[in-house]
């Protein structure tokens, strides 16, 4: 990471500063949409039917694979912009 | 244990992924990292795969069989006193897992066989809530002597049975249905009339 020495305080260089504030904004996201899937899967687990079964497979499951998909994403687009990879 | 291992889990999870996505600037730092690919992949992954083939061996079971009103009769069958009921004798006679009694007798052991029952279970949960249920609920296709022999074929009961003499390969051939002779599958008539067996 680029950091700048001159000042007291390190400050980033604001393409480093866009980017990081970017991948946030993805790992945010990704977090939202697993918490929102767990959450489901806890109430579906806890209240056990047929119907939550196909909450618990279908919503579920599709939000927190979704989210991982977003996260491995983000790590891997963040990891380009600092052409670690 | 396997359900509280997987709430737990799924509860640490919660945190870390909300925690994430309060502060993802923790994947500036080696234990935040791990801890976001903790809480944000692996955790969540687990909780939801696990809680699935949880999910999916909950769903054979007799009692979520049962959790349905239109099947609230054929599970009073297998209580009927009537000897000659298949239901009812594999399920008091503990012929067959009490706990699987539906899904053991209900499913095609051929290789598609358990995907199969699983995919005829979503379209039983679609006609449950948002079909038309048919006044008079059939199988989809004759019952197939392969359940049955999947079982009973090295059986000595079975093999030496004065019924069966001569019949075997005919019902090993299925060119002879089983419940040709055995055809009281689910004893309606005597849930109907409130006769059941009680065990002393």
């Amino acid at each position: 990471m680029d950091v700048s020495t001159t000042s007291a305080e390190p400050t980033l260089e604001p393409s480093v500063a866009s980017g990081l504030r970017q991948s946030a904004r993805r790992i945010r996201r990704a977090s939202g949409l697993i918490v929102i899937g767990l959450l489901i899967e806890l109430l579906a687990f806890l209240y056990w039917t047929p119907f939550t079964f196909i909450v618990f497979a279908s919503v579920g499951l599709t939000l927190i694979v979704g989210g991982v998909a977003w996260y491995v994403i983000a790590i891997l687009l963040y990891l380009r912009e600092r052409k670690a990879l | 244990m396997q359900t509280g291992l997987i709430l737990v889990i799924a509860l640490v999870a919660v945190l870390v992924a909300a925690l994430g996505a309060a502060s993802p600037t923790f994947v500036n730092y080696r234990l935040g990292r791990i801890g976001l690919l903790a809480g944000i992949a692996v955790f969540p992954l687990f909780v939801a795969f696990g809680g699935l083939a949880v999910g999916v061996e909950q769903s054979s079971k007799t009692e979520f069989c049962l959790s349905c009103h239109e099947m609230t009769d054929y599970g009073r069958t297998l209580f009927v006193d009537n000897e000659e009921a298949l239901a009812a004798v594999h399920y008091q006679n503990r012929l067959i897992d009490r706990d699987t009694t539906c899904y053991r007798c209900h499913t095609n052991y051929a290789l598609f066989g358990h995907v199969s029952a699983k995919f005829n279970g979503l379209k039983h949960v679609y006609v449950h809530y948002l079909g038309e249920i048919p006044e008079e609920i059939e199988l989809y296709e004759p019952y197939p002597n392969s359940i049955c022999l999947e079982c009973h074929e090295d059986g000595r009961s079975f093999l030496e049975s004065e019924g069966h003499d001569g019949e075997i390969a005919a019902l090993t051939s299925g060119e002879t249905s089983c419940l040709e002779c055995h055809d009281v599958a689910h004893d309606t008539e005597s849930v109907d009339a409130r006769n059941f067996w009680q065990a002393n």
